[in-house]
């Protein structure tokens, strides 16, 4: 609890509300009260907004269904197609869907645009993952009808990613890595994705142009062919590229007529149907944005909006499922809100209409459906899909990239507050106040968003992963600072070419804790899945030294992230034969310009992989070297019995695990070896990997709902946690509660750890009176600037008491607007299972003390 | 490494017991049981979270046929999502 008054530099500041009015507010119902749509058109959008969330593997809301169009016209098409080169075949999948795919049209909405039959629904994908979708035939929301669907399953398997990939493994451990305990199961057995398009190409040429850049490649390659003498070393290549090019110019130009079908729709609705004169003339406005976008460049704010919308859609869902809504929005969107607000020369608006449509977009993203698999549908509880999108930081010149698009995009988050999309903010100290006060006011509402990079060590990542390009053309310093989180965490480029396009380049995740848990066991798996998990290293009772123990943890640890990489190098390798994706290729500057699939062309290696759970190993390798073998309190015997017996008639051996040193407390007693652990092993050994792109593979260290599954997978384990307890949630975050020292301890403890590491989620709750006060903005500032000089990769923050939190536990009908960050994402508090919601409890609610505000030299 | 299940837990340390067990065609199978979920990649696997304890904690098991296993706290049904992990 938080104290309302600190002597601070002879002062006494008080922590009391900064608005008198919320005084009047009861503490356990703030977050009800603090929601403000701009307009009541927003207002009645969010109320009838279609939610998808997910938690524990199924949907929270009823009527969420599978569809079973987008697999029923990809079959036909991929029937009728025998023959033709893939890239050409994937081109036709996409053409049949679009041409004949059920379009939506919302009352009240602006932006349209859906990707299944139904905005109940969400299309599946039995071209990625046979095993996802045979999941959904098991359940309530399976498409219909069930036996077509069946057959469809069945008609894949053989295409499936998933097939093309199992045979190049082991069958056990295909069987380890599909557990999701050591490591997260393979991109091919899930299906799940990741892409940054380019929209920037999109808004800036259009469609049109692009379609006229293909067929001039094809043009010259022709001719190229066909001079005099033949040289089949530079002639033959041109083969692959004719088709490469011929399949972008079937997508875009099915994606044109796509939105011209919709054009054609909102036209049909306002002349025949639409008896309200304001809403016709809209439609009608509607209709004229989808006749030109995307085909022809953006001119206004709403051509923009538009033509990015149904990029999405295409990118994100269409073609093939992806994750994430990886942009540089503001400054995308700032050329055409200085056309549309500052000049006024094309779709004039006020700055409180930005407001509006962007509130508009983030209800359209809330409403997205996912087609995810279980695992995915239990590891973002309480949440969508991982919708993240990037803003602040520095323009090419390293200039201020904050503008007033930026605040726009913050203003609506604040005002609409929904789960999705989650905001990125590039923290850098040039950022311009006014700016960084709307940050503020959306983190101190509890949105736990934006969540904070630090711009300038994304810039120097980008140029350092520029050195391995296999091209030779990596980013330039000025490419360098267009960088986006591909999704939660990870920076990757944004704009016209180099972006990521699958997330076998980077994603996905490996269990530390779970290997610490096998490694004392001879690599045996006693705890959950009752299996060898991986090779024999020895028994923990038999390490002489804690030395033989952290050598067997590196075996183990080195096992399983090669086998993780390899399976998602192996992925690679089939999209590029079986997955083109030629509408995000006819984005990308570098496959137009070499006629080559974005999966096939890696020009910006971006390799990255998540520990999770890390503290729970980390604290754990603490305790045994101090307690048993630097004193020698406990032999290693005892400690395996007790652990084996979830410490049951060991309660003093498990307080004495339990008050071993820390993480997060600035206590070199436990950093200084944790520290060790996360260079040396976590990256070193993850940093010895190199993938398809050629460069290392680094950690990325997050935690997503990810560990609460795994913490549930897992056993007691040497810190003094109980078997099935949650593990820690972030990449370099305290045990939750286990942070006893100040916020400004955790900042000290986490800035050791600098080395071979891509990213590290640093999960932080402030003190809401503290927030809410006058002074918060002022403390909130200095903390990021003190972080910021102690290059520190990421923070994010919940402001929410335990008292709402309890509340919505006993009355969640009551606490529909209760927001709060889990790791990495934002989630609906009460559509989190009961064991999430007390691990965000249990956190440690960081007040700030006298010696916390001098550390950060803060004026009061 | 090719991967072998020759091993097993450390030697002479008592495991917890644990209550399912292979039951072929067994009536009561862990598929249909309240406290099974299904596993997050293979649809014929499944998780048993009957182990919970007081402090709220799940400590799941995995299933390695969740149609010809059981125990003898099986029970039909399913649970709310707000009682699972």
């Amino acid at each position: 609890m938080t104290a309302n008054t600190l002597n601070y530099r002879g002062k006494v500041l008080n922590f009391t509300p900064e608005n008198p009015a919320e005084a009047n507010i009861p503490a356990d119902e703030l977050h009800e009260h603090l929601q403000n749509p701009s307009t009541e058109r927003t207002r009645r959008l969010k109320a009838r907004c279609r939610w998808k969330h997910a938690s524990a593997g199924e949907f929270v809301e009823k009527g969420v269904q599978a569809g079973i169009e987008r697999m029923r016209l990809l079959t036909e098409s991929h029937k009728s197609t025998v023959g033709q080169p893939e890239v050409i075949r994937r081109a036709l999948m996409l053409k049949h869907l679009l041409d004949n795919a059920t379009l939506v049209l919302q009352p009240d909405e602006f932006i349209v645009g859906y990707h299944a039959e139904d905005p109940n629904m969400f299309p599946l994908y039995p071209e990625l993952s046979y095993m996802a979708v045979l999941d959904y035939l098991k359940t309530d929301y399976a498409p219909q009808p069930a036996a077509e669907a069946a057959a469809i399953v069945d008609y894949w398997k053989p295409y499936s990613l998933q097939s093309k990939c199992e045979r190049y493994f082991d069958p056990i451990d295909l069987q380890r890595g599909y557990q999701v305990s050591t490591m997260e199961g393979p991109v091919f057995a899930s299906g799940y994705n990741s892409v940054v398009p380019p929209y920037e190409t999109v808004l800036e040429d259009g469609l049109l142009a692009r379609i006229k850049l293909a067929e001039s490649h094809i043009k010259h390659a022709r001719s190229e062919m066909e001079t005099f003498p033949w040289n089949a070393t530079t002639g033959l290549p041109w083969i692959e590229k004719i088709d490469n090019w011929e399949a972008m110019i079937i997508a875009s130009k099915a994606v044109i007529a796509w939105a011209r079908r919709h054009a054609r729709m909102c036209k049909i609705v306002a002349e025949r149907f639409e008896t309200n004169s304001k809403r016709r003339a809209e439609l009608l406005e509607i209709a004229d944005i989808c006749h030109r976008m995307p085909a022809e460049p953006a001119k206004g704010l709403k051509d923009a909006v538009q033509s990015k919308w149904f990029t999405f859609l295409i990118a994100h869902a269409l073609e093939r499922y992806a994750s994430g809504f990886a942009h540089k929005e503001d400054s995308l969107l700032w050329p055409y809100y200085k056309a549309s607000v500052v000049a006024k020369s094309h779709q004039p608006m006020t700055h409180q209409q930005v407001v509006e449509l962007m509130e508009m977009e983030r209800l359209k993203i809330s409403e997205h459906g996912a087609g995810k698999s279980r695992a995915y549908r239990e590891i973002f509880p309480g949440s969508n899909d991982l919708f993240i999108v990037t803003i602040g930081g520095t323009n090419g010149d390293a200039s201020d990239a904050c503008n007033d698009m930026t605040d726009a995009i913050l203003e609506s988050a604040k005002r609409i507050r929904t789960t999705e999309p989650s905001l990125v903010f590039r923290y850098n100290k040039i950022n311009r106040a006014s700016t960084l006060r709307w940050v503020f006011e959306c983190i101190r509402d509890g949105l736990g968003y934006p969540s904070i990079k630090n711009d300038e060590l994304g810039v120097a990542q980008m140029l350092e992963y520029a050195k391995y390009s296999k091209t030779g053309n990596g980013a330039t310093p000025e490419e360098a600072r267009y960088w986006v989180n591909v999704l939660c965490m990870s920076p990757g480029l944004a704009g016209r070419r180099k972006t990521q396009k699958t997330r076998s380049e980077g994603g996905s995740a490996i269990f530390p804790a779970k290997l610490l848990e096998i490694t004392l066991n001879n690599g045996y798996d006693w705890s959950y899945a009752d299996m060898q998990m991986g090779p024999e290293t020895g028994y923990a009772v038999d390490f002489k030294t804690f030395d033989q123990l952290w050598e067997a943890f590196r075996k183990q640890y080195q096992y399983t992230i090669a086998l993780a990489i390899r399976c998602k190098d192996v992925s690679r390798t089939m999209e590029i034969k079986y997955l083109q994706m030629p509408f995000v290729s006819t984005l990308d500057d570098g496959c137009m310009e070499l006629g080559m699939d974005a999966n096939e062309l890696s020009e910006q290696p971006n390799g990255w992989h998540n520990p999770i759970t890390t503290i729970v190993a980390g604290n754990s390798l603490v305790a045994i070297k101090k307690l048993i073998y630097d004193e020698k309190k406990y032999t290693m015997v005892q400690l395996m019995t007790a652990l084996k017996a979830n410490w049951e008639g060991h309660e003093q051996m498990r307080q004495d695990f339990k008050n071993a040193p820390k993480w997060g407390n600035d206590d070199p007693a436990a950093d200084d070896l944790i520290s060790k652990y996360y260079e040396e092993i976590l990256g070193g050994e993850m940093g010895r990997n190199i993938n398809y792109s050629g460069g290392p593979v680094l950690p990325v260290g997050q935690a997503v709902g990810l560990y609460m599954e795994v913490g549930s997978r897992t056993g007691p384990t040497p810190d003094g946690r109980l078997g099935g307890e949650a593990a820690d949630d972030g990449g370099i975050s305290p045990y939750m509660g286990t942070d006893k020292k100040g916020p400004t301890a955790v900042l000290r403890s986490v800035s050791k750890v600098q080395k071979n590491q891509k990213a590290n989620l640093l999960n932080q709750r402030l003190s809401v009176p503290i927030m809410r006060s006058k002074h918060g903005f002022d403390i909130w500032h200095a903390y990021m600037d003190t972080w910021c000089d102690l290059k520190i990769d990421h923070v994010q923050f919940n402001v929410v008491s335990t008292d709402e939190l309890k509340a919505a536990q006993r009355e969640p009908e009551k606490h529909h607007d209760l927001i709060v960050r889990v790791s990495g994402y934002s989630a609906r508090f009460v559509d989190i299972p009961t064991y999430g919601q007390n691990t965000i409890i249990a956190r440690h609610e960081q007040d700030f003390s006298a010696n916390d505000l001098e550390f950060l030299n803060v004026d009061l | 490494m090719t991967a072998t299940e020759t091993a097993v837990s450390t030697p002479d340390i008592p495991l917890p017991a644990t209550q399912m067990h292979r039951a072929d065609g067994t009536p009561r199978p862990c598929n249909v049981c309240k406290w099974q979920t299904p596993d997050p990649t293979d649809p014929a696997r499944g998780q048993c979270t009957v182990n919970r304890h007081a402090g709220g904690g799940v400590w799941k098991r995995w299933i390695r046929d969740a149609i010809n296993t059981t125990c003898s706290r099986h029970e039909e049904g399913k649970l709310s999502f707000r009682d699972h992990v």
